[in-house]
């Protein structure tokens, strides 16, 4: 085997073996040994994925296969392996694909247990603390009337607990979002029951700001939306409350939807002075903060976690975020929604509970029809 | 004789498409079916059936309350018999259905008898005739 062809497959990341119908194995890539103890020219060791080869050798199994095996090099609580052979383009014999799903699994879990903790030990805490504080201060509302400098430091405790507590919310929020799955509902929503809600949430941040909001194409006829109205609308109130941060005073902001094949498109225009590197993919990710110029123009601190969660809420109800630049000062987030109903709607069990029922009833049916025949 | 009356099912499942169509199979009906909203809003301008049995959480640009609302506008289409088919069953589904201009609601699983009868109740009815 060529140089060059070793170099090009050990830049892969998956692993990647090329072995014979009969298991030999002929190229491994290093990623591939991290899986299995592979010697060139022996048999694979490992004996689900011999069998497996056999078979496809034999015809008796349709390619690609895909299929997952326990690590065979760990001990103890072993790692999943997904493997996915093919015919190998190089030759004869198969291209088997290994990549190890344990990993990605790993840090899913690693990000759950985080927002828990952030839910659990830390959110609610800080939130009865400021809302504790608060009380003080309505108790003792009358002593501070008369000591000014104590009143004022006291209104200065409140205000930086009422932040942090903000902040806190805004943790609580990520961990219902990203521990505990809340789009699980399947409400159904008319887009412009959707806008109405919205329009309530924003109207106090469009007029501090004196913004004018306009909206084009928000009619009856537009496809309906499945999900969670309450969160499809935190998302966007979160995009709406980003792009009034970045707009002029006193300038406009628009949204117009329109149907978009099987999607509903709902862009988002504003006329500021742009959003800082929000094409950026990481800017969507979880605690990312915007760096050089980018930072000089978000002007305001935070915790990075605005964007990452509209994404995901989004990304929960099957759809997309991407954000046009367009020329000027106009930048325009625009969202698309799946149009109807998702698959997981339906009900798994459904198919099992409606064949009962039919199983039930079946006798009486066919007496009924034995009846109606006899009678005629 | 009478004619044999045309019924369409919308619906998105096939399993359960295949089911209506085997239990009302066992009567006189021609059966037609269309696998989304936009697909049975197209159907139903064609086949003009005589009775439409109407899927409301299907994927697409059209669900079943929707299907529905355009056979009520539509003049000719107005007058036939719908029935909804629905998973979930609460108050709110039954009252959105009646103002969306459905004349029935199965809620699934159904039993056979019960979609027999209330689609033989649908076409027994006067305003069905004169559809």
């Amino acid at each position: 085997m060529s140089a060059n062809l070793q170099i090009l497959v050990d830049s892969i990341e998956e692993g990647l073996l090329i072995v014979s119908p009969d298991g030999v194995v002929r190229l491994a890539n290093q990623a591939a040994t991290r899986h299995f103890p592979i010697i060139l020219g022996k048999r694979l060791p490992a004996e689900e994925v011999l069998v497996q080869v056999a078979a496809a050798a034999r015809g008796y199994v349709r390619l690609p296969l895909v299929f997952d095996i326990d690590s065979p090099v760990q001990v103890g609580e072993k790692d999943r392996l997904h493997l996915k052979i093919i015919e190998s383009p190089l030759g004869g014999g198969f291209l088997v694909l290994v990549r190890n799903v344990s990993e990605a699994a790993r840090f899913q879990t690693i990000i759950s247990n985080f927002a828990n903790l952030m839910d659990v030990e830390l959110s609610k805490p800080m939130l009865d603390f400021s809302q504790q504080l608060g009380r003080l201060l309505v108790d003792i509302v009358p002593e501070l009337e008369k000591q000014e400098t104590l009143a004022a430091e006291m209104q200065n405790i409140l205000r930086q607990g009422e932040e942090v507590a903000g902040r806190m919310k805004q943790l609580a929020t990520f961990a219902q979002v990203f521990a505990k799955s809340p789009v699980l509902a399947s409400e159904r929503i008319p887009v412009m029951d959707l806008i109405s809600a919205l329009l309530v949430r924003v109207k106090p941040l469009l007029e501090e700001r004196n913004i004018k909001f306009h909206q084009a194409g928000v009619t009856q006829e537009l496809p309906i939306i499945y999900g969670s109205r309450a969160w499809l609308v935190e998302a966007l109130y979160g995009y709406i409350e980003h792009m009034v941060r970045h707009c002029r005073v006193r300038s406009d902001l628009e949204l117009q939807a329109r149907p978009y094949g099987n999607f509903i498109s709902l862009q988002i225009r504003n006329h500021g002075r742009g959003l800082p590197k929000l094409n950026d993919t990481r800017s969507f990710l979880p605690f990312s903060r915007p760096t050089g110029d980018a930072k000089e123009k978000a002007g305001v601190g935070g915790l990075g976690l605005g964007m990452a969660l509209c994404k995901h809420i989004v990304e929960l109800h099957r759809g997309s975020l991407r954000l046009n630049d367009e020329d000027g000062d106009i930048t325009a987030f625009v969202i698309e929604l799946p149009a109807g109903a998702p698959p997981e709607a339906i009900n798994p069990d459904l198919g099992t509970e409606q064949a009962r029922r039919y199983a039930e009833d079946l006798t009486r049916l066919m007496q009924r029809q034995r009846g109606a025949k006899a009678s005629a | 004789m009478s004619a044999r009356k045309v019924i369409l099912i919308v619906e998105d499942q096939s399993d359960i498409r295949k089911l209506i169509r085997m239990t009302l199979e066992l009567g006189d009906s021609e059966i037609h079916e269309a696998e989304n909203g936009e697909a049975g809003w197209h159907m139903v301008k064609a086949l003009r059936p005589d009775l439409v049995l109407l899927d409301v959480m299907m994927p697409g640009s059209l669900d079943g309350y929707q299907v529905c609302q355009k056979i009520r506008m539509e003049p000719g289409l107005r007058h036939t018999p719908v029935v909804l088919l629905t998973a979930r069953g609460q108050q709110s589904d039954f009252e959105m259905g009646r103002q969306a201009g459905a004349d029935a609601y199965l809620t699934k699983p159904f039993s056979p008898l019960e979609l027999i009868d209330t689609v033989d109740a649908q076409l027994a009815k006067p305003a069905a005739l004169s559809a």
